[in-house]
């Protein structure tokens, strides 16, 4: 064991092995479109760099059978860490897979699940009750909302509704279910995340419950959902990496979006008188003629 | 226009823009008496201080510059979150020009963990179009006929990283820089989209102190925009011309 240990190379080989094997005598099913050894491979580059709080190395730290079974968590869920869509974690010996926000919705999507998940706020018409005409189920019956309405000290609750891949269920929490929810992470719903994008942590959190409920109440059709419901409570932690990849997603979707035509002054020009500043500067840079632009 | 640079980092940020007998104050992070030095302790001649948003090292001295007259700027949320009252205060609105002598600032909305954070377009016949924006990890906007842009390049993503792994940086402070605000490469990636044909001159502001490496910005950014790339350095006093 040590020296497997000691060398992640020899380990990983292992890992893929052992992967390999059990998907040939179907133990595990691997996910379609999927690349295992692509993600074994980066999640090793992963771990290489991947320190424990007291900044040794993961690989050296924790136990060689909770790394496996974070990548095996990894591989049947069909996970890519090169992705952000997880992350790895150790909890003193403990290797732990942590799905990220995006890592639930590659999931999601692949399972053929269309998750939407909507805010409500104060203000808002919302009505929902339970569907007793046919299933008896949680049923949204009418939510009209208003921009006016939109502010995050005011979110009173949200729901998810998902669709497709053999369910039609709809998840309702209220703030105070989701703070509570959040009071079980490590920053107690008191980070900077939660503070200042308190719209999306909320909508994580319900979508994470809705899918939750949807994997742990199915049938082991689907192997990754075992893979799955271990690594569902995790969406409390989140690392640089994510919140930089969140603002990559937010950029792309957001930046330089609105084109402002600056026209300024131009009506009421006082004109100028040209003489120079007063000269009681020291190291004045005269700035230059212009360059081509793009 | 000169523009002169009296603070940019977290331990407080002011700039100066002079013009013949009038001078804008952007920022109130430095204390009255350093501002005053900058001045040449010419008071008179400063018609307006605006401020970007509620963190202290913007805001801090805003309200010394109210009890010398000095009439100042900034958004609702930023005077409530500093509470500042009095006849010298005038609230910004996105979108809305105001008027400060003959400058004319046209105020935006920017992306900081503090709500009402603002950055400002400043005209001046003396100075042209100059874009102010810090602390802001990305901008919604673009922004066609500026001749000048003052933005932040707070950190690079590697640099980051890198003083995570080290330690001399806490995760938790860097999860925060990383949503509030603008890294190397989305700043170069922005600077691109936006188009820059009528831009002469840029000055990157408001470097982190650990995060951040002014000469390698400085270079990357030239070599992108083939313009004239200033950083500012406390100290730095340059023309900024229509």
């Amino acid at each position: 064991m040590a020296e497997i240990v000691q060398k992640p190379v020899d380990m990983q080989e292992w890992v893929f092995q052992k992967i390999e094997g059990m998907q040939k005598d179907k133990q595990v099913e691997i996910p379609q479109n999927y690349s295992y050894a692509n993600a074994l491979k980066s999640a090793f580059l992963k771990l290489a760099e991947t320190e424990t709080k007291d900044h040794k190395p993961v690989l050296t730290e924790c136990s060689k059978v909770s790394i496996y079974n974070a990548l095996l968590d990894m591989v049947i869920q069909g996970l890519n860490p090169a992705k952000t869509q997880c992350y790895f974690i150790a909890y003193g010996k403990q290797l732990k897979l942590v799905r990220s926000y995006f890592g639930t919705l590659a999931i999601a999507k692949r399972l053929g699940i269309e998750a939407n998940v909507n805010l409500i706020y104060e203000g808002d018409v919302f009505e929902y009750g339970y569907d007793l005409e046919s299933n008896g189920k949680i049923k949204v019956f009418k939510h009209e909302t208003n921009l006016k309405n939109m502010d995050n000290s005011k979110i009173i609750g949200a729901y998810a509704i998902l669709r497709g891949g053999n369910t039609d269920c709809v998840e309702i929490m209220n703030i105070s279910q989701i703070k509570a929810s959040w009071n079980m992470g490590a920053a107690r719903g008191s980070s900077e995340a939660h503070k200042t994008f308190t719209d999306q942590m909320v909508k994580k959190t319900v979508l994470n419950r809705a899918l939750k409920y949807y994997v742990n109440s199915s049938s082991d059709e689907n192997i990754a959902f075992d893979a799955m419901a271990r690594t569902t409570d995790n969406e409390q932690f989140s690392t640089v990496e994510e919140n930089y990849s969140e603002v990559s997603g937010e950029i792309e979707a957001n930046g330089s979006t609105q084109e402002v035509i600056v026209n300024l002054g131009e009506k009421n020009i006082q004109k100028a008188e040209s003489k120079t500043p007063e000269p009681e500067q020291k190291k004045s840079v005269e700035s230059t003629e212009p360059m081509p632009g793009f | 226009m000169k523009l002169k640079v009296l603070g940019s980092s977290s331990k407080g940020n002011c700039y100066l823009l002079q013009s013949v007998g009038e001078t804008l104050v952007i920022e109130a992070g430095l204390k009255f008496q350093d501002v005053q030095k900058g001045l040449n302790f010419n008071m008179s001649s400063v018609t307006g201080l605006l401020v970007s948003h509620a963190h202290k090292d913007h805001s801090k001295y805003a309200e010394v510059f109210t009890k010398h007259g000095i009439d100042v700027y900034m958004s609702e949320q930023t005077r409530d979150k500093i509470e500042l009252k009095g006849h010298r205060v005038h609230t910004l609105s996105a979108g809305e020009e105001q008027k400060i002598g003959n400058f004319t600032v046209l105020p935006f909305l920017t992306e900081h963990d503090c709500d009402g954070s603002m950055g400002f377009v400043v005209n001046h016949p003396d100075l042209g179009n100059l874009l102010f924006a810090t602390d802001t990890y990305y901008l919604r906007y673009k922004f066609q006929n500026l001749n000048h842009i003052m933005i932040e390049a707070n950190y690079a993503l590697d640099i980051l990283q890198k003083n995570i792994d080290s330690g001399a940086l806490a995760e938790l402070v860097a999860k925060r820089t990383v949503k509030s605000h603008f890294e190397l490469e989305n700043l170069k990636e922005w600077l691109v989209s936006n188009g820059l044909s009528t831009v002469r001159n840029i000055v990157l502001i408001h470097l982190s102190d650990g995060n951040s490496d002014a000469k390698r910005f400085k270079k990357e950014v030239e070599e992108l925009t083939f313009k004239t790339v200033f950083i500012a350095d406390p100290g730095l006093e340059i023309f900024l011309n229509p």
